[in-house]
């Protein structure tokens, strides 16, 4: 879905798509409002502690409490 | 002999005492609130529904009661409930013209512990459209005024529950919290609001608590919401999240002593959200009282909350936009002009980030329980700014800042309350937040009761000659 927020374009036909009926106006406030939502949402990944490299990658994967890394 | 005034602005306990000592009776009180409703709240416009002759009906039957000797807490207590918790016989509206005319066929099982503990229902209270949002021109009831002073907004979502009793026209209230909507207005208007740890309270029957949502109150006293949560506490078997508990009694141990008691404050995130300067320094002054009435402070880092405050706007974005999906395409000139755009962002949200924002929270969650291993209770302002406006300047609004304080604890689940501690310049009520261990409402009544009795912040009340002359 990012991808449909990079022009107030594309974000309208994405709009469409959902069938929710927004006027112009409404569209462009909402454009802006949406943009700023999936931002705060992205700040979230370094929180959670997405580890690249396949060891990394197997502990991130493993169910339940997370164990205390290193010595 | 009291007042009407007194007694309009009167506590649980007080109105209790003087209907056993047969100074008033139920229908007098009933009587008299319902006149301030019709002379004061065309001003103010706490009320969406006044439900007066349902009042009147519960206020008899609380009359016959005590004279029977009944002793139950809420014996003719009137209380005012948010319009997004179902009631039967009284119209649910949640301030949105998609259910103007909606009626719910049983009550909220929180209302239900209302009524069996004796309350009165006055009425039911204004709110942000749905609880979400800010509140727009269009919206089916127009947004509240503050009391304290009319030419600022209610802060919400349960802005008119806040209103109601700080205006005198109920005793005490019931609230939704997701992010804060308890907390906020109890704080912006001179009250004490809590929210219980996630789902002590709950929580069938209100529409839409999502997964992080809790039913709260608002009250005028530490021992009038101690009072309030002895009711409403009751595990809720249909509730996933709700564990069973053995009951407790709140409103033991209100001693003032609180000597052992450890306060952590997170200075460094105080520090990050930009703070007015009135209500640190209202924030600064509650902590010297605390400390001077044997607490111990300590300095704590909790560097997730940060995140759990966007988690829990994440979350709640996400699940506001799948319980309104279908309606939102079929009745979009329903809603406000308002609650339509921020019910309609979280569409543009993935699984994942959802899924994300969930993992943040559990963390965040493990991270203040590690902060509980050494600490007895969080402290922190309540709210970084004064005014409604302030809070609803767009930015600030949809960054969440305006709930940097109280949304991490919704998405964490602990137990949080707010205080009043201080006075700000344009003459509206400052609040602090005490935050508990899971299931430790007790430690906090205990240190909030404490500070409420060294100080007169709760003794004060909306100047009449403002609330009766209101209007913006």
């Amino acid at each position: 879905m990012r991808d449909r927020l990079e022009t107030l374009d594309s974000f309208r036909q994405a709009v469409a798509a959902l069938a929710l009926p927004a006027g112009d106006e409404e569209l462009a406030v909402l454009w802006r409002m949406v943009r700023d939502l999936c931002e705060q949402a992205d700040e979230l990944r370094g929180f959670t502690g997405e580890i690249a490299g396949e060891e990394a990658a197997g502990s991130s994967l493993l169910t339940g409490p997370r164990l205390p890394s290193g010595g | 002999m009291a007042t009407g005034q007194e007694v309009a602005f009167s506590p649980i306990s007080e109105v209790a005492t003087r209907y056993r000592q047969r100074a008033f009776s139920p229908v007098e009180l009933t009587r008299l609130l319902l006149d301030r409703i019709a002379r004061l709240d065309a001003q103010l416009h706490a009320f969406i529904t006044v439900a007066a002759d349902q009042a009147f009906e519960d206020a008899s039957l609380a009359e016959r009661r005590l004279q029977q000797g009944d002793s139950s807490p809420l014996l003719g207590i009137p209380i005012v409930i948010k319009d997004s918790i179902a009631t039967k016989g009284i119209r649910t509206t949640a301030n949105s013209r998609t259910l103007e005319d909606w009626v719910a066929d049983r009550d909220a099982i929180a209302v239900e512990r209302l009524r069996s503990a004796g309350a009165v229902i006055l009425g039911k209270t204004n709110l942000n459209e749905f609880g979400w949002s800010i509140p727009s021109a269009d919206d089916l009831c127009p947004p509240p005024c503050n009391p304290w002073n009319p030419q600022y907004a209610a802060v919400g979502s349960s802005s008119g529950s806040g209103v109601a009793v700080a205006a005198g026209f109920a005793t005490a209230a019931l609230g939704t919290d997701a992010g804060g909507s308890v907390r906020l207005p109890a704080g912006q208007m001179g009250l004490v609001g809590f929210k219980a740890t996630h789902a002590l309270v709950s929580r069938t029957g209100v529409l839409h608590a999502g997964s992080i949502g809790d039913v709260g109150a608002l009250a005028r006293t530490v021992t009038d919401a101690a009072l309030l949560l002895n009711v409403l506490a009751a595990h809720d078997p249909s509730d996933p999240d709700a564990e069973p508990r053995t009951s407790v009694d709140y409103s033991r141990n209100l001693d003032g002593n609180i000597q052992e008691i450890r306060v952590g404050v997170p200075w460094h995130y105080i520090d990050e959200v930009p703070v007015e300067a009135g209500v640190r320094t209202a924030f600064e002054l509650a902590l010297i009282e605390l400390e001077r009435l044997g607490a111990t402070l300590v300095r704590v880092e909790i560097p997730a909350l940060a995140y759990a405050r966007t988690a829990n706007f994440v979350v709640l974005n996400a699940e506001h936009y799948a319980a309104h999906e279908a309606l939102l395409r079929t009745h979009w000139a329903r809603y406000g002009r308002s609650a339509r755009l921020y019910l309609a962002q979280g569409a543009f949200l993935s699984a994942v980030d959802y899924l994300r924002a969930r993992a943040a929270g559990r963390l965040a969650r493990e991270a203040v329980d590690a902060v509980f291993r050494d600490v007895d209770l969080l402290a922190m302002p309540t709210s970084p700014v004064v005014t409604a406006e302030a809070a609803r300047k767009p930015d600030t609004h949809r960054r969440g800042i305006n709930a940097s304080f109280t949304a991490p604890f919704n998405l964490t689940g602990h137990p949080a309350f707010s205080i009043p501690c201080g006075m700000s310049a344009v003459g509206l009520p400052i609040g602090f937040q005490l935050v508990g261990r899971r299931y430790d409402e007790s430690t906090i009544y205990r240190a909030a009761h404490a500070y409420e009795q060294a100080t007169e912040w709760h003794t004060l009340s909306p100047p009449e000659t403002v609330a009766a002359g209101g209007g913006e």
